[in-house]
């Protein structure tokens, strides 16, 4: 058991970021990402020696979990839609553009955020996507391609500007 | 950089910046004791038929094939170790498994693919042309299993229909880590105007039946006997069991998202047309959409939020879970009969224990909760226990035997009480007048309309 808790315990210090990454942008608010990576933590941690690939467990627990529970979640985006403090480097601009994606990704049914998620943050072929989402290849396509239309659209304008200036 | 290209990088600066809070292994510790014991409470309570209270509630999880081993005694793995290789010592099935040739071409294609030494065996258990597709199960026999996991992995493999053995063989998507007793399988729901599939399989000398939802009582056996497969034009809102040894091992919706997307606006109306309490049409509308997704087709119509409001006083149960904040309550009708309803509790801020956002008690009732007459009785811990009332009603009481053991105020359809209800206990609401305007008898009735798997059980 204690080789069992030593590599648990190394796996949630090595990769904890990680999963909190995706988990924000389930979310959209860091505190609620600690929330549903802790949760997938301690569901993990019980049955951790029959883990083969913990990593992608885990994203399916949230994601999952997630799904089923965000309405409890988004009220809260609501009320607290705002994004970590950001360093320096900063321009208005590319606040602007975080504000805009974040209202957009906000806005996609859970799941097709699920897949925008898994396929273009944590870079997953589109077979792992579908197999962490339960669901064919052909629906992590078609929910990529819709979502990030969305977000491509919502994006537009302020390309535009830029552009402009 | 294309407009696709600066999408994917702002979403990834977002997120750089994202420090976690400190000690994270040690409060995912300090999350594992606090469940544990919370389930040891609510089993020793007695009262787990009445509400089953907690952060999440079950749900049959399509894709997450790792049961929950950490629950189950050592007995249990072993029956459920056991039904695994049933299935894999099962012959077959499928409209194409009696080609031999192409099964054994298959299991030899899929067994050359994988690291030396990792299996010792591969078989094919399923073989069909369904639809558009050729679908096959292999199972992968480990050459050195653990005690503790699975003896056996699997991989569904999908390609056009009538595919040749390398094209079936080189399908990768789908892997899964264990052979589970009871294997299913849906493919491309989700995709407006393509075509799905579903295929479920058990030991050889199980039997399914279906039936329709959302009656779900006519139950027809399968002419396929230990397995079931629904082409395209087949497919629909059905239940489907598995029975083995005259024991009912498997019972619950066909395989596939819980439930269909999208209610429409004339839906959402209805569901909110009669809330009790403070109405909080944000929340209420969230509600109706997760537990629809939730729910799915173990109930048998749209959600309706029932009521409403602030929940003050409950404070927390004796593991620190906590139930103050601002409820909503959803319920539907079960398929089985009866109501299955959620009271989601929305803190007001994170629990700075368990990092918390909110928790919700799941409970069944055996009369609608949407009639605005009803008694609506949620058991939130031992010491506290949420009723909404009629509208009009301005005290609740509980009579336990000849005794009223609880009688407080109701106001905005809704009394906290602060004891944990019995089964048996009546629970009256009266008006201004005295008058009882409604009145309910706790019962412990299991949860109605749930999904049931028993390969743990002997």
């Amino acid at each position: 058991m204690a080789s069992d808790d030593d590599s648990f315990r190394e796996f949630v210090n090595t990769r904890y970021t990680d999963l909190l990454r995706v988990a924000y942008h389930l979310t959209g608010s860091a505190h609620e990402a600690e929330d549903l990576v802790q949760s997938a933590l301690v569901k993990a941690m019980g049955r951790w020696r029959r883990i083969d690939d913990p990593l992608a467990y885990l994203r399916r627990i949230m994601i999952n979990h997630h799904t089923s529970l965000w309405h409890r979640y988004r009220a809260r985006e609501v009320v607290t839609a705002f994004f970590p403090e950001r360093p320096a480097r900063d321009t208005t601009t590319a606040v602007d553009e975080r504000q805009t994606v974040y209202r957009a990704m906000r806005a996609l049914p859970a799941r097709t955020r699920a897949v925008i998620v898994l396929r273009y943050l944590a870079d997953l072929p589109e077979a792992e996507v579908a197999a962490a989402l339960g669901c064919s290849v052909g629906t992590v396509k078609s929910r990529a391609s819709r979502g990030l239309a969305r977000l491509r659209d919502a994006l537009a304008p302020l390309a535009t500007e830029r552009s402009v200036q | 950089m294309t407009l696709d290209e600066r999408v994917i990088k702002v979403l990834g600066d977002m997120a750089d910046d994202l420090t976690p809070e400190p000690d994270p292994y040690d409060r995912v510790r300090a999350r594992w004791r606090r469940r544990r014991r919370q389930r040891t409470a609510a089993a020793s309570v007695g009262l787990v038929a009445l509400v089953a209270a907690g952060a999440m509630t079950a749900v049959r999880v399509q894709g997450d094939n790792a049961p929950n081993l950490a629950d189950e005694s050592d007995s249990n793995w072993t029956h459920v170790q056991a039904w695994s290789e049933r299935l894999y010592e099962s012959p077959p099935r499928g409209g194409l498994a009696g080609d031999k040739m192409y099964l054994q071409a298959l299991a030899s294609a899929v067994a050359q693919q994988q690291p030396a030494g990792k299996y010792r065996e591969v078989r094919v258990l399923f073989l069909d042309d369904i639809g558009p597709y050729r679908i096959a199960l292999v199972a992968l026999a480990r050459t050195a299993p653990t005690p503790n996991f699975w003896t056996h992995a699997s991989r569904w493999l999908v390609a056009d229909r009538g595919a040749t053995v390398d094209k079936l063989a080189a399908d990768a998507t789908r892997v899964g880590d264990a052979l589970e007793p009871y294997v299913e399988m849906e493919l491309s729901k989700g995709d407006a105007g393509a075509p799905v599939v579903q295929i479920a399989l058990a030991a050889g000398d199980c039997d399914f039946e279906s039936a329709p939802w959302p009656a779900v009582k006519d139950w027809q056996p399968e002419a396929t006997g230990s397995y079931l497969a629904r082409a395209p034009q087949d497919a629909k809102p059905e239940w489907w069991r598995v029975t083995c040894d005259g024991v009912m091992r498997e019972e619950g919706p066909a395989p596939g998202w819980l439930a269909p997307e999208g209610i429409t606006e004339a839906e959402y109306a209805t569901a909110l047309s009669g809330i009790r309490g403070v109405r909080d049409p944000v929340s209420a509308r969230d509600e109706v959409m997760s537990a629809n997704g939730h729910w799915g087709y173990e109930v048998t119509g749209l959600p309706k939020v029932i009521w409403q409001g602030r929940i003050s006083g409950a404070g927390e149960d004796a593991n620190g879970q906590m139930y103050d904040g601002t409820g909503t309550m959803a319920a539907a009708p079960a398929v089985g009969g009866g109501w299955r309803g959620e009271l989601s509790i929305r803190y007001d801020a994170i629990d700075p224990v368990s990092n918390g956002v909110g928790s919700s008690v799941s409970f069944g009732t055996r009369t609608d909760p949407g009639d605005p007459s009803s008694v609506v009785v949620v058991r939130l811990h031992d010491t506290a226990t949420l009723v909404v009332t009629p509208a009009n009603a301005n005290g609740v009481e509980v009579v336990r035997g000849d005794t009223v053991v609880a009688q407080v105020p109701a106001k905005d359809a809704a009394a906290l009480l602060s004891i944990g209800v019995k089964p048996g206990d009546v629970v009256r609401a009266r008006d201004a007048a005295g008058a009882v305007v409604g009145t309910v008898t706790v019962d412990d009735d299991p949860l109605p309309g749930v999904s049931a798997s028993r390969w743990h059980l002997e």
